[in-house]
């Protein structure tokens, strides 16, 4: 399928004799929350690792906006637009709420172990780096925190935080992996909350693991399943549900 | 002020300037990037090595000396080295040209060495990169100590002093020398606090993944900051090798110039330039008075020698149980000031 946000094809990957993904594809359309689910141990998060770089898949091939991607290294997909969270909450924890997030801003010059001494250089960049980084805070409603040391605020905090580096390092597409995993239920809806209002006011595309299953499929629109490594189901959320395959995973015969 | 605490704190001083560049190197690796850098003493060595090796054939090239010496450098060398101090007690500008190129050397070397030890280590992650770079620390200590050629083996070599002209100040010039060395490391180490490199390096070193997954290149960075280590390692071993006139790979010891920095880096904190100058001071000082007291100290049961390592072991126990962070511990700051932050992101204040 052309246009497509993210095409993955028949990715696998091994861990010794274990085929944590055994030829998975999934296609991501543009602007679109697509869930990922499945067991513990399913394969998700080998699936996740292998397209972003993070692992390097044995064999199969990922497409960035109908680009090869495959193989390449983590920070090179950022580049391209692509940004991954990770399943444990990932704080720069010696930063503040605004050095987290500023992290994840531009600064050629300023991030020069030459250049760097020279203020001239990269003084510009960094004021509007910084006005971003706030504008992030204020839209996810971390204003109040923003001088706070990142390592120790909330969990609900941190993984706001952590969309706000993917966004601030220009994802097109972001995959989150269990981001509202140890978050309080109020706090979980207003993660999701944000999601959505991301898709609709800017065109994102989101790839969401999740396993509270009662919180995110109130948000997804399109759901894929894994098991043992393989995608057992894919479809809208009550085509999903209905499946008697994913039946059988989730609740046993 | 008599003439013995003169030298004293002269001799003070000297350590000082040079474990204060050193330890600010392990700063730059360990506290911003969070490469544990067993091997600090390799670039040191590298860059004492340059010390011992250049500037005596710089000399030789430069004033006048029996050209029949240069059949066999490493035997004649204390007297091709004070043929050479002879001439340079007259002509600051030629020792100076010496300096000037040791160090570009010794500079050179340091970058060389940071670059082969890290371009496989950086690809590693904690334990296994401090051990990588633990064993990468003793290559040019067995190769110093076996192949005469370079610094004439165990015994080591004398080099001319290129601070022969300062004349009796000589060794307050040398001292000098030494601590504006520090001062510059140190400059640099607080533009690196105030810019965006300072909290890069910290996010790579808190979650090198994330920072991967954010855009940055973590295996370069981390190179490029043992590149840099590496330099600053260089040049200090260049200018303790000219403050001494002389060099014996022995004496480079990993103990002296890898263990003691980590020492006094974890109890002065890492964090911080002003905690990493405590902890130096505060050992160099030690370590000196332990050896001019040595005598009033007769009446411990054993060697007042063994002092300096109980209580460096001691001191360790302490921080690592009651002030992980060391002495100083470090603040969460940014590129810029809070005035221009308020004015970048359209507050009254912040």
């Amino acid at each position: 399928m052309h246009g497509a946000m993210l095409e993955v094809r028949d990715v696998k990957k091994s861990f010794g004799g274990l085929k944590a993904v055994d030829g998975v594809s999934i296609s991501l359309p543009r602007g679109r929350i697509t869930l990922l689910i499945g067991p513990n141990g399913s394969g998700k998060t080998t699936l996740v690792n292998s397209i972003t770089g993070f692992l390097r898949p044995d064999s199969g091939h990922v497409y960035l906006e109908d680009k090869e991607i495959t193989h390449w290294p983590m920070h090179r997909i950022c580049k391209e637009g692509m940004v991954r969270s990770f399943q444990l909450p990932a704080p720069f924890g010696g930063l503040s709420v605004l050095g987290n997030l500023l992290v994840a801003c531009e600064s050629a010059c300023g991030e020069s172990l030459l250049k760097c001494p020279l203020k001239a250089l990269w003084k510009t960049t960094e004021k509007d780096n910084v006005r971003e980084a706030f504008a992030m805070a204020e839209a996810m409603e971390l204003t109040p925190y923003w001088d706070a040391v990142m390592s120790e605020t909330s969990t609900g905090h941190i993984k706001l935080a952590e969309i706000g580096r993917a966004l601030l390092a220009g994802a097109k597409l972001v995959i989150l992996d269990e981001p509202i995993c140890g978050v309080d239920p109020v706090m979980a809806d207003e993660v999701f909350s944000f999601l959505i209002r991301l898709r609709d006011e800017q065109g994102l595309t989101f790839l969401v693991i999740e396993h509270r299953l009662d919180i995110a499929l109130k948000y997804a629109d399109y759901v894929y399943v894994m098991n043992q490594g393989k995608l057992i189901a894919q479809g809208s959320v009550e085509e999903v549900l209905n499946d008697s395959q994913v039946k059988e995973v989730y609740l046993g015969s | 002020m008599s003439g013995q605490w003169f030298l004293f704190s002269v001799d003070l001083l000297a350590l000082f300037g040079i474990y204060l560049a050193l330890n600010l190197s392990l700063r730059l690796q360990l506290g911003y990037t969070g490469i544990a850098n067993f091997g600090l003493v390799l670039a040191f060595t590298g860059g004492a090595y340059v010390g011992g090796w250049l500037p005596i054939r710089l000399g030789m090239w430069l004033v006048e000396v029996d050209p029949s010496l240069a059949d066999d450098m490493i035997w004649n060398n204390v007297i091709i080295a004070s043929q050479v101090d002879l001439s340079l007690h007259g002509s600051p500008g030629t020792a100076m040209t010496i300096l000037l190129i040791t160090l570009l050397a010794a500079g050179a070397a340091g970058a060389l060495l940071g670059l082969q030890s890290g371009y496989p280590a950086v690809r590693l992650g904690g334990d296994y990169l401090a051990i990588s770079l633990l064993a990468f620390g003793e290559v040019l200590a067995i190769i110093g100590n076996n192949y005469d050629p370079v610094v004439g083996g165990p015994l080591g070599v004398r080099i001319p002093d290129v601070w022969a002209w300062a004349g009796d100040w000589r060794f307050m010039a040398a001292s000098l020398a030494n601590c504006a060395l520090a001062l510059g490391v140190w400059l640099y180490l607080d533009s690196i606090e105030k810019s965006p490199m300072g909290r890069m390096l910290r996010a790579i070193r808190d979650n090198p993944d994330a920072a991967s997954s954010l855009g940055k290149n973590v295996a370069r960075v981390r190179l490029n900051v043992m590149v840099t280590g590496g330099i600053i390692c260089g040049l200090a071993g260049a200018m303790y090798t000219l403050y001494t006139t002389g060099v014996a790979p022995s004496a480079l010891s990993r103990f002296d110039w890898t263990f003691l920095p980590w020492v006094m880096v974890v109890f002065g904190g890492s964090g911080s330039n002003v905690g990493v100058l405590i902890g130096t001071f505060t050992f160099i000082l030690v370590q000196k008075l332990i050896i001019s007291y040595k005598f009033a100290l007769s009446f411990l049961p054993f060697d007042p020698v063994w002092l300096q390592f109980l209580l460096m072991g001691l001191v360790l126990i302490l921080v690592l149980n009651f002030r992980p962070s060391g002495l100083v511990t470090e603040k969460a700051s940014y590129a810029l000031s809070r005035r221009e932050m308020a004015k970048a992101a359209g507050k009254e204040s912040l």
